[in-house]
């Protein structure tokens, strides 16, 4: 997709995670959290010229994306330097930006807790709630670092 | 994880889906998504098609010979988790017009894995 595009999902993931209650809700917080910080990275690596702004949209197979194949018709099709499904799937093969390695590292730790406590019963705790919500607050603002530093 | 901890996560996610509008059409494909896979996991524990320390993560990456069985004691099982998940690149990662309308379709996939969840038996005679 387009920076903007990504940006535009990263503002409406965001004002929905506003919604729910980390402890209470905390499936559709934590998604809303990793949905957004997704997004955000995508448009941050478009920014940096690490992968590209186009057509593919990524399906659950890294690497495999569809995309428009005339009016209103779908293919699959591979891919490459397109959007992230989540960081590392599919690998970025050039070297980060100091702002995006702070965001990777950052959406990481966000990562660390998403089987476990979506798909599995790990309980969830204070502390993962907050290590979760620090998480994200440096995914953003890395992510914003990185789009602010956009190659023209 | 267990039938009864997967019907308790579909069910807390289910609960927490009440604060979202068909306006907020992404985080409701990936809620079905969330709380349908769960329901799809306990459907298949039931069924003894799978174990409890074996979940799925997502239909497509079911085998052929298990997604046959599936199909064969539960038709339109696997087909509902999938068109959750193919909403997803189009209106969840990406921007295509129509996101209101392929929620509401996630939304009936979600009641249809709900129903065969609960309607689940062991397929082997005790």
């Amino acid at each position: 997709m387009k920076i903007e595009a990504h940006v535009e999902k990263w503002r409406r993931f965001d004002a929905l995670r506003a919604r729910f209650d980390p402890g209470k809700e905390f499936e559709l917080w934590y998604w809303t959290s990793l949905s957004g910080g997704t997004a955000i990275i995508n448009a941050a690596l478009h920014a940096a010229g690490l992968t590209d702004e186009n057509g593919y949209l990524a399906t659950q197979i890294p690497e495999v994306y569809v995309v428009m194949d005339g009016v209103d018709r779908w293919r699959h099709a591979i891919g490459f330097r397109c959007d992230l499904i989540h960081v590392g799937l599919p690998p970025v093969e050039a070297p980060l930006t100091q702002a995006l390695q702070r965001a990777f590292a950052a959406m990481d730790v966000m990562e660390h807790y998403r089987d476990p406590c979506i798909r599995g019963d790990h309980p969830i705790t204070a502390e993962v709630t907050m290590a979760c919500d620090r998480a994200y607050a440096e995914i953003v603002a890395a992510a914003r670092a990185a789009l602010a530093e956009r190659r023209p | 994880m267990t039938p009864e901890q997967h019907r308790s996560k579909a069910e807390r996610i289910t609960r927490a889906m009440e604060k979202l509008h068909t306006a907020d059409y992404e985080m409701l494909i990936e809620a079905a998504m969330l709380a349908g896979t769960h329901w799809f996991n306990l459907a298949l524990h039931r069924f003894g098609l799978t174990r409890p320390e074996d979940d799925v993560m997502h239909a497509e990456y079911l085998t052929g010979a298990a997604r046959l069985k599936l199909f064969l004691v539960a038709p339109g099982v696997a087909e509902a988790l999938d068109e959750i998940e193919h909403s997803r690149p189009h209106f969840v990662r990406g921007d295509v017009p129509g996101g209101e309308a392929a929620a509401i379709r996630c939304l009936e996939q979600l009641r249809r894995l709900h129903a065969a969840a609960e309607e689940a038996r062991p397929l082997r005679p005790e």
